[in-house]
């Protein structure tokens, strides 16, 4: 029961928003959750925008061990269960670049340890907590689909500003690049060359 | 009857991880630059950002509720937060939320003596259905642990169904978008096509008319 109580924390608990922070180039960002003994912390990042989309990150345990660290990626996780009591503490790094400020959406979850035997449970009650599950996974999936299309409509519209400034300069420089070459033809010393070239074939034609 | 108190208290500390809360350690500067934190939002929904900041002598935090426009309109201002402090703001337009945050260092401390100050912040941030106070609902209204859960779902279908209008609506535009694109460059490419066909065929004939004038050929 214990263990179906946690099992069922950690879904719901999953179902958060998510923050997004600017790590500037040459600086990290670090928080960190205090936790018991036993409770259980996740967290997953993602690399929205900046430079080549990775981030070192980094998960530290209260005496300063390295639990998790997963270097230059765009997206990951982390999920560890506290074996001591303390402060967690987990930074994203953007140490590695000297230009590009990196922007990182990231979710925490904690789960409380509850050591708490429960009774048993009506089936209604159930019922309603796998109806909560489904409808706050439906939620984290809509959150995602939201954040993307968002991205996708901004380049989908860009795409389209871009194809028509590129057919209007083509355009004006595919006419002038013709225009330009006529009149070059015509003033250049070519003519003048071909024309030489014509009075020396008659002269040479009359001194035969 | 302890069994359902046992029960309520349950289905209470299972729905109330819903909520995004982060703790961070801020360090003084004497001209601070700004942390802050975004959150997605919709129009018209309820943000209640709950900051808890530690004691710390000789600085001074301020919080500072911003929207993602341009011009960074801000929702919410407030100086010297001390203790437990609770700001709520509603979005007025599509797009984030972001709370900044800035440590003032007392302009009587040196700053190589404030290098190891530090306030540590815990911030909630609550948005739409979990900004909901429901446990004073189910006070007001003497519901159950179970009413207020399923009230708490409701609310939950609700802000889907919304956000769900939301996607079709942009989809659309979307769909708009693509079409006009690809119209675009199907013009473009037989427009080009067509004109470098013609510009080269007009250029041939101009330039024989020209020569065959000036005697250069017959």
């Amino acid at each position: 029961m214990t263990l179906l109580c946690i099992l069922l924390l950690s879904v719901l608990s999953t179902f958060v928003s998510a923050h997004k922070i600017t790590v500037e180039a040459s600086t990290k960002e670090c928080f960190f959750e205090d936790l018991h003994q036993h409770d259980q912390m996740t967290v997953t990042y993602q690399v929205g925008e900046g430079g080549h989309l990775d981030i070192d990150f980094w998960l530290t345990d209260p005496e300063g061990d390295v639990l998790a660290k997963q270097i230059r990626q765009s997206t990951g996780s982390a999920s560890i269960t506290a074996e001591k009591d303390g402060r967690y503490e987990y930074c994203f790094s953007n140490q590695m670049s000297t230009m590009a400020d990196k922007q990182v959406s990231f979710n925490v979850h904690g789960i409380i340890y509850i050591p708490e035997e429960a009774d048993i449970v009506a089936p209604v009650e159930r019922e309603i907590r796998s109806l909560a599950i489904g409808l706050l996974a439906v939620k984290d999936e809509q959150e995602y689909i939201v954040v993307r299309e968002r991205r996708h409509r901004d380049t989908a519209e860009s795409t389209n500003d871009r194809v028509k400034w590129w057919s209007v300069l083509q355009a004006i420089v595919l006419f002038s690049v013709v225009a330009w070459q006529i009149y070059y033809l015509k003033v250049s010393s070519v003519y003048e060359m071909i024309q030489e070239d014509f009075i020396h074939r008659i002269a040479s034609h009359f001194s035969k | 009857m302890t069994s359902r108190r046992t029960l309520s208290f349950l289905l209470f500390v299972l729905l109330a991880p819903l909520v995004s809360a982060i703790k961070l350690a801020l360090p003084p500067a004497r001209v601070p630059a700004p942390k802050c934190i975004w959150n997605a939002v919709h129009t018209h929904a309820l943000v209640i950002v709950t900051a808890n900041v530690s004691p710390g002598p000789s600085q001074r935090v301020d919080i500072e509720i911003i929207d993602s426009t341009p011009q960074r309109n801000v929702y919410l201002s407030k100086r010297d937060v001390k203790g437990e402090t609770r700001l709520a703001v509603t979005a007025h337009a599509e797009g984030e939320v972001g709370v900044c945050l800035k440590n003032w260092l007392s302009p009587d401390v040196k700053t190589t003596l404030a290098r190891n100050m530090t306030r540590t912040i815990d911030l909630d941030i609550d948005i739409g259905v979990d900004a909901v106070d429901y446990n004073a609902i189910a006070n007001q209204e003497s519901l159950s642990g179970l009413e207020t859960e399923m009230r708490k779902l409701e609310g939950v279908v609700k802000e889907i169904e919304d956000e769900l209008d939301y996607l079709k609506k942009r989809e659309e535009r979307f769909a708009t978008t693509n079409l006009s694109t690809n119209q675009r460059v199907q013009n473009f490419a037989w427009f080009t096509l067509f004109s470098l066909i013609g510009l080269g065929v007009w250029q041939i004939f101009h330039l024989r008319a020209y020569f065959k004038r000036k005697y250069l050929i017959d």
